[in-house]
C-alpha cells in the first residue's frame, strides 16, 4: 500500500517524510552507513525522480546504428522540502536543516515499493515569512536503508 | 476546521487574490475605490516612507496619501477635493460647547464611529498590501551580497530579458502580477528545484511543528 494519503487539500506530490541522520561511527572505509536516529519530519513538496539507463550503442561499418544494450544506471531525484518550524514561534529556533548524507525512505510507486534515498546535494534554506524550504538532490541507495516514514495522518 | 479544510480555504483565497488583478483594475476598500498597486506605486510608497510598506505608526495623513495615490482620479484637483470631503467622516468632530449629557452622548457616538471607520480602513489597507506582496520572492540564508543597483532595476532587467518588456511597461504593471511573473521565471529556470512560497505554507509549517 502506498503511504501517500492526500485528502484533496494538499498540492500534488506533497509527501510527509522522516529524514534520518547517518549513525556516528558508520560510513568509514568498508563500513556501510546505517541510519537509526530521525532528524525530523518534513514535507516534500516536489520530487522528480530520474531513472536513466546507461546505454552502449553499436554501429555498423558505415556508422549507422544497428543495435544497443542498456543497463540500469543510478537513480537520482530533485526534491524541495519544507522544513519544520512554527513561523509564529520566534523565541526558539525550531528549524532543522537537512544535511548532505541524510536519508529517507519512501514509496514513490507500488511497483517499485519502498526505496531509500540519500542526499548528495543540498542548498541553503530559503525563507519567506518564517516559512523555510530547501532544495536538493538525492540518490537511490542500493545497500543502505533507513526506517520507513509513518503513514501520514493529515488531520 | 480541520487542517485540510483550513489549507483549502487559504489556497482558494490566494488564488482569488492572484486572479483579481487580471480581471479588475480597481478594488473597493471600505467604500473607497483604489487601483491595484503598480511597481511604480510600490517604489513611491517606499520612498515616501509609507508606514504600510516600511512600518511605523499610522496617521490619518498616511491613510489619505495611500488612497489618494491609488485613486482612479489621481492627480486631478477635483478628485482630490471630493476625496477630502469623503475623508471627513474619519475626522473626530469638535466637542460641543455646551457639554450637556445628550449632546455629549451624540458627540461620543460620532467620534466612535469615525475611529471605528478609520481602523477598519487601516485594516483593509493592510490586507490589500499583504495580498499585493504575498508572492514576493523569499530570501536565501546564504551570505548576503552587497547591493550595487536598485531591486526595481533588477526586476526591469529580468522582465526585459525574459519577456522583452520595457522599463516603462514593467513599472506600470500591477505588483500582484509582477510578483507572480517573478515566480514564473524562477520556476521556468529552476525546474523541479525551484523554491517557491505561498502564504498558506504557514499552515503546513504549523502542522510540521506539531509532528516534530
Amino acid at each position: 500500500m502506498s503511504n501517500f494519503i492526500n485528502d484533496g487539500g494538499l498540492g500534488f506530490a506533497c509527501r510527509k517524510v522522516d529524514i534520518y541522520i547517518p549513525d556516528a561511527g558508520t560510513g568509514g572505509s568498508g563500513v556501510q552507513t546505517t541510519y537509526t536516529n530521525k532528524r525530523a519530519t518534513y514535507l516534500m513538496e516536489s520530487a522528480s525522480p530520474d531513472r536513466p539507463m546507461a546505454v552502449a550503442n553499436r554501429k555498423d561499418q558505415q556508422g549507422l546504428p544497428n543495435g544497443a544494450v542498456g543497463q540500469k544506471d543510478f537513480n537520482t531525484m530533485s526534491v524541495v522540502i519544507q522544513l519544520p518550524g512554527d513561523p509564529s514561534v520566534v523565541t526558539t529556533p525550531q528549524v532543522q536543516q537537512v544535511q548532505e548524507g541524510d536519508a529517507f525512505n519512501i514509496i514513490l510507486d507500488v511497483t517499485r515499493g519502498s526505496e531509500t534515498w540519500w542526499f548528495t546535494k543540498i542548498a541553503s534554506p530559503e525563507e519567506q515569512n518564517g516559512i523555510k524550504k530547501q532544495s536538493g538532490t538525492v540518490q537511490k541507495a542500493y545497500s543502505m536503508s533507513c526506517p520507513a516514514t509513518a503513514v501520514p495522518g493529515i488531520p | 476546521m480541520t487542517l485540510v479544510e483550513e489549507y483549502r480555504a487559504a489556497a482558494a483565497k490566494e488564488q482569488e487574490a492572484r486572479n483579481l488583478p487580471l480581471v479588475c483594475d480597481t478594488q473597493d476598500l471600505c467604500g473607497f475605490e483604489v487601483r491595484h498597486i503598480t511597481l511604480q506605486d510600490y517604489l513611491t510608497f517606499r520612498m515616501i516612507g509609507s508606514p504600510f510598506f516600511v512600518g511605523g505608526p499610522i496617521q490619518m495623513s498616511d491613510v489619505f496619501a495611500f488612497v489618494w495615490r491609488l485613486h482612479p482620479g489621481y492627480p486631478d484637483d477635483g478628485a482630490m477635493a471630493n476625496l477630502k470631503k469623503d475623508f471627513e467622516k474619519f475626522q473626530i468632530p469638535n466637542p460641543p460647547r455646551l457639554r450637556l449629557p445628550l449632546s455629549m452622548l451624540r458627540w461620543t457616538t460620532r467620534s466612535n464611529k469615525a475611529i471605528d471607520g478609520l481602523s477598519k480602513m487601516v485594516e483593509a489597507i493592510h490586507q490589500f498590501v499583504a495580498d499585493s506582496l504575498m508572492d514576493f520572492p523569499g530570501s536565501s540564508s546564504e551570505a548576503p551580497r552587497k547591493s550595487y543597483y536598485s531591486e526595481i532595476v533588477s526586476i526591469c532587467a529580468m522582465f526585459g530579458r525574459e519577456y522583452g518588456w520595457t522599463q516603462h511597461y514593467t513599472m506600470k504593471l500591477k505588483l500582484r502580477l509582477v510578483t507572480q511573473y517573478l515566480k514564473e521565471i524562477t520556476q521556468f529556470h529552476g525546474g523541479s528545484q525551484a523554491v517557491l512560497f505561498n502564504p498558506s505554507d504557514q499552515i503546513i509549517s504549523r502542522w510540521l511543528a506539531s509532528q516534530n
